[in-house]
């Protein structure tokens, strides 16, 4: 039997035990109280009126003198505090009423808040009975006062405490404490289970009506069908730890019992009732698992192994372990209470809605106490029993069953101010629709009456009681719930199936069906089997929940029609093949088939399922698995047939090849000796891991050359290098190889669908770390190697050649705004920067026109059209004036127009300013060197221009194939000059506006 | 292996360099090599091998043929070896250990 499912085995109250430690083992405070020192006892009683000191020394015997009755009392009363004669003589003496409440702390654990006690006690005493009692055990030494505080446990604020009344200031912060020696010598409570008052007979004329009758086959089929959605569907889970929307809707189709209500409106599965509560089933015992997918999912996964072993139970050891499963499962059933409103938004600390853990807990009491009351007990099954009762045995047993109340809230929350906390005395985070009274504390716009702790125990508590019997355990089928008309709890009652499961014992109908069967058996061991399998290829299951193994072992390879009274399956080829998927062979699917029907199986089906299967089995893949090789077939020969090598080797796969069964590395000793024994030169066995792939065992070598260095090579890397680049040497004996890279097998590795990407992945990790002071990683590729890896793997597109016309403006607007016109678009090659655009070729002198028209004119002399020989006038040679400089040249600003000046003086002054700039112009042509052999001559300037004229007439001629700047020399001549000015042209005169 | 099958075996030197496709990788007194973590995948008969490498792309991902009817196959792509095959109509049946 798995783990969980003999944890879940255990007993009910051991389950709770576990889920939740006991109190008194949690309360780390009582052992330091068994251990006070004396001068600490003596303050700690100082804190108690000289009222209650005297009647203290009165109880336990102490006499003291008149004069400073208190201080000499004290100073006895130490001496008894811990004193066990002392302490029994008290407890003795006690009454009945006192002596339950001492029993009722010690229930607690030994501290326990005053307004539970009393609450406790209220429930079944007055008022006056309870102060008595009270007075007496403070009165007796044997409970005491205090308040926990951030500070720690304080006994004592204020006022001096009194017997009935603490003198700390908030009555809701003091707790009730006793010490460990009294709770050693207290005797145990009574137990409530004998209590026949617990369990009273429902006695009303009036049949209780059944809310969710019993069934556990039902819930069996919902099983079964969740099961197989999960296996036929990759069921993702989601952080919550459920599954989503779309899954849960699916799912609701195919239970026996649908969710009530409407189930496209629920967001979440924990807002579901029967699907949660499979769900949660499944995963506290195992029989489904959370399995981390490829990425950070994690999916649904059904675990073989518990649900064979599940369906292989008797039916009431199959309940059994649901309802444990249950206990321990994170199922909320508190929050299916149908009589609570929840209200959201309250702080954890501050809210009363019970954990997990205190609902498993919880739980845990519940079943244990039924089992305990069922197995003394002389009721029978189906025997209705009286709810209030039960709800009442549970008050008295467990007040806090669900919420604790052991201490109340401390005093700092007391001034925290939140939505539906209405203080430590009430429940908080909800209200119930059943107190609709006007009177009662509430939050200023709640409409909810907030729920007193003391009074309203039936409201909460007793209201999950009756969740619990109306839902969880009407679906284990172990119990129901009756209710009156208005749907109130009246009376529950055990099922045969509960009262069985409580008593661990077989039910009497399944013991009835196995006599029944074993007798078939002797008759005609056919008329047992459950299997009808048909010709048409559908099969049937007759009794299929009292065969779920076979239903399930037939849920592998064979689609499910129909679940009733009998199953109805049909196989196809899918189906078919899904179980062969799933691990299954063909001759384990005609084996199942054959020896579970009741009548032979046609011979149409075995063929066609042994078809189906040949023709899935012609490959078979093994992963990860481990394969000798051997240097020649006779020493394989001569090791197939050692006896300890046939434990270790599967089959033979080749003449030198063979497949090893299992974990080589747990075979490794074996192997090794084996190997070392009919090695020739005895050599030993070498292991090559294919999966890894250690930095280093390659280098880079020249442009295109990797080699893998000596010892590391196995055929594997062989494989991955050889994929993307050709072999060049190879050396066995060395275990090395080199490789070239080259188009050839970047074209090969193209077709194996390996990117650059990859490869150069395989090659960086593969070549030893680079080391830095504060990383170490994989090195990067030179240059030219990325340069051809990239090419011949494709990683590159073929570049494209245009004849282009680059085109330079100063400003990005002037571009934008020639290519915003549609016309001068098609010109446009591209823009190559915000200020530069080539153009089409065939385009430009268009374009040039255009723009010129446009008062654009781009400067291209190469495209200008040849002009007529024309000899520049001689120019003057400045005789006294100094040589030009860059300051000179600059050809000066015609003077703005003067006020009251005629058309005749503008222009003359116009064409003064043109004769200006014409002249600048010549002057600094006349700077230029015409070229290297004419640089520096002292030939006169007439000479150059002559020059530079003829130059262009050859030019011109010869369709621009003599390029001009050529001949006028290096371009460091032009320095001076922008790019943009060049050729120089003369300056334009500004004209005026 | 039959005379059609040699005739028509697959050239697996036309889609991998490796020099160990074909050959063994030891030699006689040699060690015995001992291969871990590999894929192996069987086939009924060799023809079937040699329909299936031609038919798809299991030709780029032999490792090694280590006999007429089996191969070493690159585990890194496995995945998308089986998808491949299984579409082509030749699924595996998986075996893991």
């Amino acid at each position: 039997m798995n783990k969980t499912f003999q944890i879940l085995f255990e007993d009910f109250a051991e389950i709770g035990r576990k889920a939740l430690p006991p109190v008194a083992n949690i309360d780390s405070r009582l052992t330091q109280l068994g251990d006070l020192k004396k001068d600490f006892l003596s303050r700690l009683l100082d804190y108690y009126s000289a009222a209650a000191i005297q009647n203290m020394a009165a109880s336990r015997g102490v006499t003291t003198g008149f004069k400073q009755v208190k201080l000499e009392s004290i100073k006895s009363l130490v001496n008894l505090f811990y004193d066990p004669t002392s302490i029994k003589t008290m407890i003795q003496k006690l009454s009945p009423l006192a002596l339950d409440g001492l029993q009722r702390l010690k229930r607690a654990g030994g501290m326990l808040s005053l307004v539970n006690w009393q609450a406790q006690m209220q429930q079944q005493h007055s008022k006056n009975q309870t102060d008595q009692a009270q007075a007496e055990l403070i009165g007796a030494m044997l409970m005491f006062y205090a308040t926990i505080t951030y500070n720690g446990t304080e006994f004592g604020a204020g006022q001096r405490h009194e017997l009935t009344k603490s003198g700390i200031y908030n009555q809701r912060d003091v707790i009730l404490w006793t010490t460990p020696q009294v709770l050693e010598l207290v005797p145990a409570p009574i137990q409530p289970v004998s209590k026949a008052a617990g369990w009273q007979r429902y006695a009303a004329p009036v049949e209780p009506k059944v809310k969710n009758s019993a069934n556990f086959e039902s819930l069996l089929a919902d099983i079964i069908a969740f099961l197989r959605y999960l296996d036929l569907n990759q069921v993702k889970i989601l952080q919550s730890g459920d599954i989503g929307k779309r899954d849960f809707v699916k799912l609701n189709e195919l239970m026996s019992v649908k969710e009530t209500g409407k189930i496209a409106d629920l967001k979440k599965l924990e807002e579901t009732g029967r699907l949660s509560f499979i769900w949660n089933l499944l995963l506290a015992c195992g029989m489904v698992a959370s399995k981390p997918g490829k990425y950070a999912d994690n999916f649904a996964v059904v675990q073989t192994a518990q649900n064979d072993e599940f369906y292989a139970l008797p039916r009431y050891r199959q309940a059994r372990l649901l309802a444990a499963a249950w206990i321990t499962s994170n199922f909320n059933d508190f929050s299916r209470i149908p009589t609570l409103e929840f209200t959201g938004g309250l702080p954890a600390e501050l809210s009363d809605l019970p954990e997990p853990l205190k609902l498993t807990a919880a739980r845990a009491q519940v079943m244990s106490t039924l089992e305990s009351f069922w197995q003394h007990s002389t009721v029978a099954a189906q025997t209705w029993l009286d709810f209030s009762a039960l709800v009442n045995y549970f008050r008295d047993l467990s007040p806090d069953l669900l919420i604790e109340r052991r201490f109340s809230t401390t005093s700092a929350y007391n001034y925290y101010t939140s939505d539906h906390y209405y203080g430590p005395e009430y429940y908080n985070g909800f209200t119930s629709q059943l107190k609709k009274t006007t009177t009662g504390k509430k939050n200023y716009w709640q409409t909810g009456v907030a729920l007193t702790q003391g009074e309203d125990w039936a409201l909460v508590e007793g209201e999950w009681l009756a969740e619990v019997f109306s839902e969880p355990l009407a679906w284990l089928g172990l119990a129901e719930l009756g209710s009156n008309e208005n749907g109130r709890p009246l009376a529950f009652r055990l099922t045969t199936l509960g009262e069985a499961v409580l008593e661990n014992r077989p039910t009497e109908s399944e013991q009835a069906l196995k006599a029944q069967l074993e007798q078939l058996a002797a008759a005609d061991p056919n008329l047992t089997k459950p299997l009808l399998v048909q010709p048409n290829f559908d099969v049937m299951i007759l009794a299929p929940l009292q065969n779920m193994a076979l239903l399930r072992q037939l849920d592998r390879f064979a689609d499910q029609t129909s679940l009733g009274d009998v199953a109805m399956y049909r196989l196809n080829k899918e189906s078919v093949l899904r179980g062969l998927r799933s691990g299954l062979n063909g001759a384990e699917v005609q084996n199942l088939l054959e020896v579970n029907s009741r009548v032979p199986v046609a011979q149409n089906i075995t063929s066609t399922i042994r078809d189906w299967s040949n023709e899935f089995e012609r490959l078979i893949l093994h992963e990860k698995t481990t394969v000798i090789e051997m240097p020649n077939a006779e020493m394989l020969d001569r090791l197939m047939t050692m006896p300890q090598a046939q434990k270790v080797i599967t089959r033979r796969l080749g003449p030198t090849f063979a497949l090893v069964s299992g974990n080589s590395a747990r075979l490794d000793p074996v192997l090794l000796s084996l190997l070392d024994l009919h090695s020739p030169k005895k050599t030993s066995p070498v292991y090559l891991d294919y999966a890894g792939q250690q930095p280093g065992i390659l280098s880079v070598e020249g442009e295109n050359l990797l080699r893998l260095k000596a010892q590391s090579g196995n055929p594997y890397l062989y494989f991955r290098l050889g994929q993307f680049a050709d072999l060049v040497e190879w050396n066995p004996a060395q275990m090395s190889a080199t490789f070239r890279l080259s188009a050839q097998a970047g074209q090969r590795a193209q077709q194996a669908g390996l990117t650059y990407d990859k490869v150069a992945h395989f090659v960086t990790s593969s070549q030893p770390e680079v080391v830095t002071a504060q990383f170490r990683h994989a090195p990067e590729l030179d240059g030219p190697m990325k340069l051809a890896m990239r090419g011949w793997l494709g990683y590159y597109s073929p570049p494209t050649g245009h004849k282009a016309i680059v085109l330079r403006v100063k400003t990005r607007e002037q571009l934008d705004d020639i290519f915003s016109i549609a016309e001068f678009s098609p010109a446009l090659l591209e823009r190559s920067t915000p200020t530069t655009a080539l153009i089409r070729e065939d385009h430009f002198l268009r374009l040039r026109e255009r723009l010129t028209e446009l008062g654009m004119p781009p400067v291209a002399p190469e495209f200008d059209p040849p002009t007529p020989l024309k000899l520049l006038p001689p120019l003057e040679e400045p005789a006294d004036e100094p040589a030009p400089t860059g300051k000179s040249r600059k050809p000066k600003t015609p003077k703005p127009p003067k006020p009251h000046e005629t058309a005749a003086e503008r222009d003359r002054r116009q064409r003064e300013a043109e004769a200006e700039a014409q002249s600048s112009w010549n002057r600094s042509l006349s700077n230029i060197p015409l070229n290297p052999l004419l640089a520096g001559s002292a030939r006169p300037m007439q000479d150059k221009l002559e020059m530079i004229q003829t130059i262009q007439l050859l030019n011109a001629l010869s369709n621009g194939k003599i390029p001009l700047d050529g001949l006028l020399g290096d371009d460091s001549d032009f320095d001076e000059f922008d790019d943009d000015d060049y050729p120089p042209r003369p300056p334009r005169p500004r004209r005026r506006r | 292996m039959t005379q059609e099958a040699s005739n028509k075996k697959v050239d697996l030197s036309a889609f991998n360099s490796s020099p160990t496709l074909d050959k063994p990788a030891t030699w006689l007194g040699g060690p015995p090599l001992i291969h871990q973590n590999v894929t192996l995948l069987e086939c009924v008969t060799e023809a079937i091998l040699e329909e299936v490498l031609t038919a798809t792309d299991l030709k780029y991902a032999v490792v090694r043929r280590i006999s007429p009817q089996a191969v070493l196959v690159d585990s890194a792509t496995v995945e998308e070896l089986v998808k491949a095959l299984t579409k082509r109509g030749y699924e595996p049946k998986i075996i893991k250990s």
